[in-house]
């Protein structure tokens, strides 16, 4: 779906249309859930959360201004990761990767020992290095689209996404 | 400008995107999906349909969010402008006798310490004098008299002050040769010379004051002009007034006994008593028994009184020589008829009578005129006012009966030095000028 044709349910959203709004959900609702559940250690977690974000965009739909460089999916997930560090904050937890639920699709060039490096490397990666490189290798973001949803600067995350990277490569390597 | 690195992540990391994208990631099963969004569709009826109390309320809600930690410091703000402005207002509108006067005055006095240039301090000063004149009418219709009489020496103070002021301000603005300072100045000084005005007016207010309690009216009014300067004593209701006037015109010296006693002009009319060089001129009510409109014709017209009572001098002269003359007429025919001798000694005694007379008449009139002269000299040395002008400065001298001031104006302005004196002592500027000593050195 374009992201004109996503700002038009956006509208109609907007305007109390259910059916736009289930749209979107079938759109995002993956997506938030993936981004969400590859930090948390519960699927129900995970999907308490995916709700609260969906409940959040409902009632700040009326607020929603579309932004230079940013898509709908840059403020969706902005909202996703402000739940995602209210939920750290309440249970001081970090959430190995080992504890994230089985997928209920199988990716279709699934390799499980290449897997299995590379969510022990990410596992190593601060959350803000992780959330850049998930924003940009998962969704396709744009240092600038990521810049938004970190609330910093494209060139800050252009150095992050650099570090992040730098590492995973060691480690992946090894 | 752009570094390398930023090259490589756009460059070669296609490698791990597929890595990424071929990872095993957690995907929402089905049933999931469609119990969330069940439940989220409720919530989406409720809460986005624009008729919804809550979808309303949702941006006061937001509003009242984002501003709730600053509300203490909002509120502080508040508190201290409403409290300053508040107390400002309270302040400005305060009277002596107020809490506030203190504030109002200590107000005034940092706007004046913030006013840099001359013509701004004589200008607030002109202010601050406009407002002690203005808060002392209010105290004295409000009936706070004791307010009111803290009121008027506070507006004294403040006048004097914004005289001495402007005097200081014009000589520097005159060294300087500022025309549009001048200009502004001479209104600001305009508005001064009103303020004085009305000053005098209140003192002759007060004395009219005493009117309806004594009831007495106008029991003397003596005017003795010479040279042009006349000098008047007028008593009414018990209270006598000397004062000094710069003219010898009737119509105008009457006009001021009326604004001064506030006596009706007739009254004054009827009781004034003009003397000028010698000549008097009686009340009208004498007059009037003879021919009260020629009289008053005379009253009108000074130089037309002087000269009618002139004439009636003369034609007593005339009758005076016409009786000698008979007298003479008479002797020589007693001579004649052979009594000469006693006639001769009677002429003779009558002659030493006339010269005796005269000489009597001479000596009275001289002692009216030193009588007259020590009056001035006394009404001289009761209000005395000495000004020596010298280098651009004005020494000024005052003494008003016991009291004596000496003070100095950097000025050469007469106006200026008339209202700086009228200022201290509360005399008008005739009565100054009537007796003033100006003197100028070079």
């Amino acid at each position: 779906m374009t992201e004109a044709e996503i700002q038009e349910f956006v509208q109609q959203a907007r305007d109390g249309d259910a059916e736009a709004f289930g749209v979107l959900f079938e759109e995002f609702s993956d997506r938030v859930y993936r981004f969400l559940a590859m930090r948390v250690s519960e699927k129900e977690t995970a999907e308490d959360i995916t709700q609260t974000v969906f409940v959040e965009m409902i009632q700040s739909l009326g607020r929603y201004k579309k932004q230079r460089n940013a898509k709908f999916s840059t403020w969706l997930f902005q909202i996703a990761r402000f739940r995602l560090i209210d939920h750290y904050r309440s249970k001081k937890a970090h959430i190995p990767l080992e504890d994230v639920p089985e997928p209920v699709q199988e990716p279709a060039h699934a390799d499980p020992v290449q897997d299995r490096a590379l969510r022990d490397a990410l596992n190593t990666l601060p959350e803000q290095q992780r959330t850049v490189l998930h924003l940009h290798f998962f969704e396709d973001m744009s240092p600038q689209e990521i810049a938004v949803v970190l609330k910093t600067t494209a060139i800050n995350v252009r150095v992050i996404q650099h570090r992040a990277i730098k590492v995973l490569r060691t480690l992946i390597t090894i | 400008m752009q570094f390398p690195f930023l090259y490589n992540i756009r460059e070669n990391n296609d490698d791990l995107r597929t890595r990424f994208q071929a990872m095993q990631t957690p995907h929402l099963s089905v049933e999931h999906k469609k119990r969330m969004l069940g439940e989220l569709q409720k919530t989406f009826k409720n809460v986005t349909t624009k008729d919804d109390a809550r979808y309303r309320m949702r941006q006061p809600f937001y509003f009242f969010r984002q501003t709730k930690p600053m509300i203490p410091i909002l509120a502080a703000i508040v508190i201290l402008l409403g409290g300053t402005f508040g107390t400002a207002a309270a302040a400005d509108a305060a009277k002596p006798g107020d809490v506030f006067f203190g504030v109002d005055r200590a107000a005034e006095q940092t706007s004046l310490a913030f006013a840099f240039s001359g013509e701004k301090k004589a200008r607030i000063r002109t202010n601050i004098a406009e407002e002690r004149e203005r808060e002392r009418v209010e105290l004295q219709q409000e009936g706070r008299t004791e307010d009111a009489a803290q009121a008027e020496e506070h507006a004294d103070v403040a006048l004097v002050q914004a005289i001495e002021t402007i005097s200081d301000v014009r000589v520097k603005i005159e060294e300087k040769g500022n025309d549009d300072a001048l200009q502004a100045l001479t209104e600001v000084e305009n508005r001064l010379e009103a303020l004085r005005q009305m000053r005098d007016d209140r003192d002759g207010d007060a004395d009219d004051s005493g009117d309806d309690m004594t009831a007495k009216g106008l029991t003397e009014a003596e005017v003795h002009i010479e040279n042009g300067v006349a000098e008047v004593q007028v008593e009414y209701n018990d209270e006598k007034q000397t004062f000094v006037l710069v003219t010898s015109d009737r119509d105008a010296i009457i006009a001021e006994i009326v604004a001064r006693t506030g006596a009706t002009e007739e009254a004054v009319r009827a009781a004034v008593r003009i003397e000028e060089n010698g000549v008097v001129d009686e009340p009208i009510d004498d007059v009037s028994d003879d021919d009260s409109a020629d009289s008053s014709e005379d009253i009108n017209d000074d130089s037309h009184a002087t000269n009618s009572s002139n004439g009636e001098q003369e034609q007593e002269q005339e009758q005076e020589q016409e009786q000698e003359q008979e007298q003479e007429q008479e002797q020589e025919q007693e001579h004649v008829n052979g009594n000469t001798n006693q006639n001769q000694e009677q002429e003779q005694e009558q002659e030493q009578d006339r010269e005796e007379e005269h000489a009597n008449t001479n000596t009275s009139d001289d002692e009216e005129q030193s009588d007259d002269e020590q009056n001035q000299e006394q009404v001289r040395n009761e209000i005395r006012v000495e000004v020596n002008q010298e280098d651009g400065k004005a020494e000024i001298h005052t003494r008003i009966g016991s009291a004596e001031m000496e003070w100095e104006l950097k000025t050469t302005n007469q106006n200026t030095i008339l209202l700086s004196i009228s200022g201290k002592t509360g005399l008008s500027g005739a009565q100054i000028q009537a007796v003033w000593q100006y003197s100028v050195e070079d």
